[in-house]
């Protein structure tokens, strides 16, 4: 099986119609992912036996007469999503033999689709981060080039066909980034779209699941799959209640992009060329493009670590070592505490929860907290105003290439890096990340920004602008 | 600007209310990047956020309410998720003296 020419749709169209069966598909892929994981480090776990277990119940449907829509389709799944059967770390050597009672709604639809887990992603110190450098595995390498990060493991697994379809979550921009850092298609939906039900984030006002692929109709296929209401996750409610509300067809010339002069000048030259290259190509596939300005993006990147921080202190205060996490043994309650946080948490977890209860103390509330709140506000007020101008906006994923593995990055330019995401993730809006071009032979992609519940016009119009999906030329298996 | 010695004492008050063990050497490495970070959020001090309220929901506000029944759950499912398992008991680590 040429798994780098083949598609999510296509495998279940040909387990559906018998031409290969589910079992057959997921033992290739297996072979395929243990070889290419040595050199990729993209998998915390490989689920073998699970994985022909489930293949082997797929093909007992299809041969009884079901079509499922996603038959057989090998599906790989971030280390923060909850899978029955399967251990769950969460990026913390704490939870390494945690196997969780019940599975995360997104995964138990795409089961139930049909798609089988085939395994467990590498992921940064409790899912924080974008680049993996923090994982107790280490860091996932980019397929493109492997003396760098892959920004998202799931993502270097779809770049290296090692699965076709990969489910993470994104707060910041992990996921964004990581589909432009391994040259694939990366969708975060609105959230309120997809349930959130076992999925473990950091920060509750920003973490959402989105869907990795290298096709556009893979994404629209499993996004169909896993959205929709869940009593378990109150965000939904929203959804049901937009859900009525049909998308526009994607027709080009009725279709407005925002284009983002004064913002591509923050870019390096050669990522300000490509930006340039885009326009011209969307422009010649017959979209109408305009001018719009974001005057508070730095200051929403500001507001987004300082709510992000405030929310990784509440959520992880959970991980005492009694009810969650690591429990060490210890003279006393505080002892207990201090001790289990310290084997649960690494850096990066540590300094975020550290941070926030800073910035929620009393004398910082106010003038942090409130104001970033408030500057929330006014992120979104600016955004609303831009997509009444326009159906879409035109913006960078990423300012750099992935960063060299080797490489020592100040904590603070790394979350300048989150510019162009993290910004739109405050304001709540969906954002597709499509390849577009190369920098110095690595790939590089740009995001589609839409209105609430528009994924279906982000994909429809991406589906007119992708040049043909290119794979990572040294990863042959 | 908050100065030196101020942010070394509310970054102590800080790891004291969230009870992580840090080591000395990590708290002054620690109060550098507080330090660094408070200089990073200046510019959103700067803004006039006069007119806006505060969001207080992130997403829309829909009450859902769920049936009021408890779901105990599988104990073979419930007793893979335990640190660790004794009998029928969640083995934690003993708190009262």
């Amino acid at each position: 099986m040429e798994f780098r020419k083949m598609t999510a749709c296509r495998a279940a169209e040909a387990v559906n119609n018998g031409e290969t069966t589910a079992c057959q598909l997921i033992k290739e892929i297996l072979e395929r992912c243990n070889v290419l994981n040595g050199k990729l480090n993209t998998f915390i776990k490989i689920a073998g036996p699970e994985a022909l277990e489930q293949a082997a119940a797929v093909d007992k449907q299809v041969k009884s007469g079901q079509k499922l829509p996603l038959a057989g389709v090998p599906v790989a799944v971030k280390d923060d999503l909850c899978c029955r059967d399967l251990p769950t770390s969460f990026g913390s050597p704490a939870f390494k033999n945690f196997i969780s009672p019940y599975g995360a709604a997104a995964v138990e639809k795409l089961t139930d689709a049909g798609a089988v887990v085939i395994g467990k992603t590498n992921l940064d110190d409790m899912g924080i981060g974008s680049t993996t450098t923090s994982s107790p595995a280490g860091p996932a390498l980019n397929p493109w080039a492997p003396d760098r990060v892959a920004g998202s493991a799931g993502a270097a697994a779809v770049a290296a066909a090692q699965c076709l379809i990969f489910l993470e979550s994104d707060s910041g921009g992990a996921l964004r980034q990581g589909a432009s850092h391994c040259g694939v298609i990366g969708l975060r939906p609105t959230m309120g779209r997809v349930s959130r039900y076992g999925l473990h984030t950091f920060a509750s006002s920003f973490g959402q699941i989105g869907i990795t692929a290298s096709s556009t109709d893979d994404i629209l296929a499993a996004l169909e799959v896993i959205s929709g209401f869940d009593a378990r996750d109150a965000s939904t409610a929203l959804y049901r209640e937009k859900s009525a509300e049909k998308n526009a067809a994607v027709e080009p010339e009725i279709i407005k992009i925002g284009y983002p002069t004064a913002i591509i000048a923050l870019l390096a030259p050669d990522h300000r060329n490509l930006m340039e290259r885009a326009r011209e190509d969307i422009e010649a596939s017959g979209f109408q493009l305009t001018d719009f300005k974001l005057d508070l993006l730095a200051e929403a990147l500001r507001a987004y670590y300082i709510i992000a921080f405030a929310e990784t202190s509440s959520n992880l205060s959970r991980f005492d070592g009694i009810r969650f996490g690591m429990a060490d043994y210890a003279e006393n309650l505080d002892e207990l505490y201090y001790k289990s946080r310290r084997l649960t948490f690494g850096q990066e977890a540590s300094r975020r929860s550290i941070f926030g209860t800073f910035i929620l103390s009393q004398g910082n509330y106010d003038r942090y907290y409130r104001q970033a709140l408030k500057i929330w506000t006014l992120v979104r007020r600016e955004f609303t105003a831009v997509l009444d101008q326009c159906d879409l906006l035109l913006m960078p994923a990423v300012r750099t290439l992935p960063q060299l593995v080797t490489e020592q990055i100040d904590f603070c330019r790394l979350y300048e890096e989150d510019l162009f995401c993290a910004p739109v993730s405050l304001a709540g809006l969906p954002s597709l990340c499509l390849p577009v071009g190369e920098v110095d032979q690595l790939p590089v992609g740009l995001q589609l920004v839409g209105r609430p519940f528009s994924e279906e016009m982000l994909i429809g119009a991406a589906s007119r602008i992708i040049p043909e999906i290119k794979f990572p030329p040294n990863v042959i298996c | 600007m908050i100065i030196i010695k101020e942010i070394q004492e509310a970054l102590g008050k800080a790891i004291r209310a969230i009870k992580i063990e840090v080591t000395t050497r990590e708290q002054e490495q620690l109060s550098g990047e507080l330090s660094c970070f408070l200089q990073w959020l200046e510019p959103l001090l700067a803004v006039d956020t006069a007119d806006a309220d505060q969001i207080l929901i992130s997403h829309g506000a829909v009450n859902v309410l769920r049936e009021d029944k408890a779901h105990s759950g599988d104990l073979v499912d419930l007793k893979k998720a335990a640190p660790n398992f004794d009998e029928d008991f969640y083995q934690v680590p003993p708190i009262i003296e």
